[in-house]
This record gives structure tokens, sequence and C-alpha cells, in this order.
């Protein structure tokens, strides 16, 4: 599935701590692990509205929808009209 | 405390060449020169830490070689010296600069040129050449205060522009090319001598602050003096240059809950990964001191990105005003670390 790869290619170039000895799961909370690079979050959601061209609502903020790549693209998915929540 | 609202300050003047920033016109052979005038006005308004960059149609070798032959070649931004329609290189400029289209001018000699920016960017203040002499005395072009930073601006682009250079060559992982920069972020109390420069930021930040509030002079001595309440500035330096002071925010320190009253960073510094060294410390001393942390947002219609940056370090709504102003709660259960990165070094007393 073609989402989560972009979501993933996204959040692994974009975060600050990133290297290649660093495996970052699908599962793993991006904002506890400490691996976010400050503005990373407006980064991120002008990425979701660009990339997907969804409008990401003020009461979608909430960091609980984007503390991992999991939920981003169940995310993505949820907002595009795809309800049901597809495996990455 | 005034919420802004009068004429914005131009931070970027955008200057067409032939026969506005010189006379003449380069290509057909003219003996073209940038008259002692006008050479005057670039340097005044760069003293006053007001940008300048180039739209011209033109060869960009030749109008280049004739600007250093004036010794002005430093002080353009992102010359923009190509064939296409200059609304489009205005918006490169823009970019490049991280600032609005309300804070550019833009001066060219030719109506048709001034009418085709203006269909595309209608927040642009357009000049007419022939009005050029004048510039030194426009309101616009006159800001409220001259600081340290301010006369620094141009030079902390500059290494800027290196910066950026240095970042698309470097092919590891980005944590490594930030290690390289050597940074030194560094949080204080701001003290009388920061306070021109704290008012400054107060009017001249508006995607990257949570209220748009703007503070006198007077006001901001208030703070720095009063027990309740922790005005903090911060400053950035790397291997390039120092950056100068690039953030601010003011605390009430409450019986039991911090209430953070302003918060904003210089958007200079998106790109730096430092943009919520500031917050993350805050969210640290609320936490130490055992009490809650509130915040103040107001939709300015511009700060998006902070409301953005507050939800995402897990804020929630607590409460809102009938005057659509809220104020977030952090119940502080996700602390996020420092990025190692960067040398923080805090010197802020408990309050």
């Amino acid at each position: 599935m073609e989402t989560p790869d972009r979501i993933r290619e996204f959040v692994r170039s974009n975060l600050a701590v990133f290297d290649d000895k660093v495996f970052l799961g699908d599962d793993d909370n991006i904002f506890a692990l400490g691996l976010v690079d400050s503005f990373f979050a407006i980064q991120l959601i002008a990425f979701i509205e660009e990339e997907f061209g969804l409008k990401v609502a003020d009461s979608d903020l909430d960091i609980a929808n984007f503390n991992s790549m999991r939920r981003i693209a169940e995310f993505v998915n949820f907002k595009k009209g795809t309800a049901d929540v597809k495996q990455l | 405390m005034n919420i802004m609202n009068e004429i914005k300050e131009i931070k970027c003047v955008v200057w067409d060449l032939d026969r506005t920033l010189w006379d003449g016109i380069l290509l057909e052979g003219d003996p073209v020169s940038i008259p002692p005038v006008m050479s005057n006005i670039i340097k005044t308004l760069d003293q006053r830490g007001i940008l300048h960059s180039i739209a011209s149609k033109n060869d960009h070798k030749a109008a280049m070689e004739k600007i250093h032959e004036f010794g002005l070649d430093e002080y353009f931004l992102y010359p923009e010296i190509n064939w296409n329609a200059k609304s489009s290189s205005i918006a490169r400029i823009r970019d490049n600069l991280n600032i609005d289209a309300d804070s550019i001018m833009f001066v060219d000699d030719e109506p048709y040129e001034r009418d085709e920016v203006q269909s595309v960017h209608g927040d642009i203040m357009c000049v007419d050449a022939r009005d050029r002499e004048n510039l030194l005395a426009l309101t616009r072009l006159n800001p409220r205060f001259v600081t340290e930073d301010s006369q620094r601006r141009r030079q902390m682009y500059l290494s800027e522009m290196t910066r950026k250079r240095v970042e698309d060559e470097f092919s590891g992982p980005r944590s490594e090319f930030l290690a390289s920069m050597r940074m030194r972020f560094t949080i204080t109390k701001a003290t009388e001598k920061d306070l021109q420069r704290a008012q400054e930021l107060t009017v001249r930040t508006n995607q990257l602050n949570t209220t748009g509030r703007t503070y006198t002079y007077d006001e901001l001595k208030e703070y720095i003096r009063s027990p309740r309440h922790d005005l903090l500035i911060c400053e950035l330096e790397d291997k390039y240059g120092f950056y100068g002071k690039i953030g601010l925010a003011l605390v009430e320190i409450g019986a039991d809950c911090h209430h953070l009253r302003l918060f904003l960073m210089s958007c200079r510094v998106m790109s730096l990964g430092v943009g919520t060294v500031l917050l993350t410390n805050i969210m640290h001393r609320a936490k130490q001191s055992g009490r809650r942390l509130r915040a103040d947002f107001r939709n300015t219609g511009r700060n998006r990105p902070m409301y953005i940056t507050f939800k995402l370090s897990n804020f929630k709504e607590a409460e809102s005003t009938e005057a659509g102003e809220l104020v977030l709660e952090n119940d502080l259960s996700i602390l996020p670390p420092y990025p190692a990165y960067l040398d923080l070094i805090v010197s802020v007393a408990h309050g």
C-alpha cells in the first residue's frame, strides 16, 4: 500500500535524530522517544495536508493521532473516508 | 499590550535594476552607474535592519558584475535576475527569506511590472522608481527600534545561506549534520538591555507567535522586575555565526500554576531544529516546580503553526473566552527530551 510508504519516508527523513543504526518501527512513539526535531509537528501536518489533499481540523490535532507511523497512516485513511483501517 | 493592527514595517525592499537601482539600461550598452544617493539608501536601510533583494529581467552575470563594481553585492539576498515574471521572482524571495508578502516593498520604474506584481501579491507595497530618492522618509521604512540584532540581520541571513548550502551538500543523517553545526542555545531571564529586542520580537514575529500581543518597553520592564513573572529570552549561535536573540517567553508564576502568556520564536530558526527547545524547557521547569502548566493562545489568522506545536506537545484546550482566546493546559505526562545535537545553557533562577 502506497500511503504508509510515503509516510515512512517523510517521517524518517525529517526526524533529526534518525540514522541508519536506529530502527524506527511502525508502532514506536515518535514523540515520546525524543526523536522529534522541534518543529517536526508543523512539517508533519503540512505534509499530510499537501501530500494527501486533506484538511486537518483543529479538533484532529491530538497527539494520539500522530504519535506513531501507524497512527498517522490510520488517521490519513480515516480522513480520506476509507474508514476501514488498513494494515501498514 | 496591543493587538497588532497598525501598518506593518517593511522587512525587505526588492529592487528592479535598470532605471531603478541604477540609471540607464545595462543590456542596451548604456554606461550604467549606481548614483551615490542610491548606494546611500541601500546602506542606510541595511543599518536599520531592512533587507534588500532584486527582481530584474536581465543577464544575471552582467548585472551582478555591475553591482560588484559598486561594492554592493553583499547587500542583496537571494537576487532574482532572470527572465521570469517578477511576481514569481518575488514569491521565491519571500519563501527564501521566510517573510510575509505584506512586509515586502517592490520598487520598479515600469508600471506594467508593478501591476503584474500587485495582481498576484495584493499585499505588497509597490513604489514607482521616480520616488526612489524619498524612500528613506517613509514610515514603513523607519522601524520603531533599531537594535543590535537588526543591524546584524543581513549577516545572519548570509550565515544562514552558507549553512543551507553546506546542509544540501551533506550526505549523512540529519542528526550528524545538526551536530556538526556546534549549536549553542542559551536561555536567560531578560534584563533591561534585552528589552528593545524583546519588544521588536513581539512586533516582528507573526507565524511562530502564540498570541500576537505586542508589549511596550515599560510593560516589559515591569515584567522583568515582577517576582511573579519570568521573561525568558534565548539566543543561538553556531559555527557559522551568531543568530542573535531568537525567542521570547513570558511566564506568569502562580501559586499552583505556570501560565505561559506569550511564546514566540523567530521564523529564521524553523529549519535549525531548535524551535521547541524553549517550550521544552518551560515544560520541564513547570514539572520540576510541581505546578500545572497553562498557556494562552489567540488565533491571529497566521499563527496556526504555533497551535499545531502546542497540540502536538500534548496541550489540550481547557477554556475559551468569548473573545475567542484559548487557554490550553498540559498535564506534563509527556516531557520531550532536549535534542542531543546542541549545547543548552540555561541560567534562570527559579521564580
